[in-house]
């Protein structure tokens, strides 16, 4: 699924991979309207790897991962090509354990890619 | 799949839809401009925030975009980081309104002028950019 694309690239919702899906649904109809927002800003520059804040988008240190921030939501996801595909995403808040989200982000972006090869 | 992505299906939905992108996009411009001050002058996030009195959590707030920066907060940072911040009018139409419908540009005191081009999101020196 294609969330938003620009004069460079695209953003784009791994939904091939199993469970990638599920956290798009999930997110508040409010804060799915600003992230689709975001990444319509993001994917217009995002091929010359235009920098951004760390506060709003950055690379996850020890994991092949990329974190795209709106208030308490996080999304992860990778480039790959002219795309960057976001496959897992997570709600910060007390209780969740960010290291386990990160792993499953990574087990989903691994699926997305070898489904895509397929 | 059609060419329509999600995103242009999305803002076709209602205006409002269109109204959020809008904020959305103001919003990220105003912080990256910030950033991008901050970046070029080398200020960091501690400096910034000792210049307003404020904590560095703050800044951090303020760069993620999450806070609803009032026009008086927007002058208070520019004057902290030594810059005047303006900022234009634009119809809209096109990606280039739809992503530009206010262009901020920086002043730095008292003499040079730097202007932050937006689109390319990068820092222009006025007078080669004139």
């Amino acid at each position: 699924m294609i969330i938003a694309s620009g004069r460079w690239g695209s953003v784009i919702w791994g939904e091939n991979a199993q469970e990638a899906r599920r956290f798009f649904d999930e997110i508040e109809p409010a804060h799915r309207k600003s992230l689709i927002s975001r990444m319509r800003v993001f994917a217009a520059d995002f091929d010359a790897r235009k920098p951004w804040p760390k506060e709003q988008f950055r690379e996850l240190k020890g994991y092949p991962l990329f974190e795209f921030k709106k208030g308490p939501v996080r999304l992860f996801g990778g480039f790959r090509g002219k795309k960057f595909v976001i496959v897992h995403g997570a709600k910060k808040s007390t209780g969740t354990k960010m290291r386990r989200e990160y792993e499953k982000a990574v087990r989903l972006l691994r699926e997305y890619d070898n489904l895509e090869q397929a | 799949m059609t060419e329509q992505t999600q995103f242009e299906a999305w803002i076709d939905e209602s205006p409002d839809n269109a109204k959020i992108f809008q904020q959305e996009a103001l919003i990220l411009k105003v912080t990256h401009m910030i950033w991008g001050w901050m970046e070029e002058k080398g200020i960091s996030r501690s400096d910034l925030a000792g210049r307003l009195g404020r904590t560095r959590g703050y800044i951090s707030q303020v760069l993620a975009g999450d806070k609803n920066l009032t026009i008086r907060t927007i002058a208070d940072i520019a004057t902290a980081m030594d810059t005047q911040a303006d900022f234009s009018l634009r119809p809209l139409g096109g990606f280039e309104a739809e992503t530009n419908v206010i262009q901020f540009r920086w002043n730095l005191m008292p003499s040079t002028t730097v202007s932050v081009d937006s689109t390319a999101g990068a820092l222009v020196d006025g007078a080669r950019a004139a």
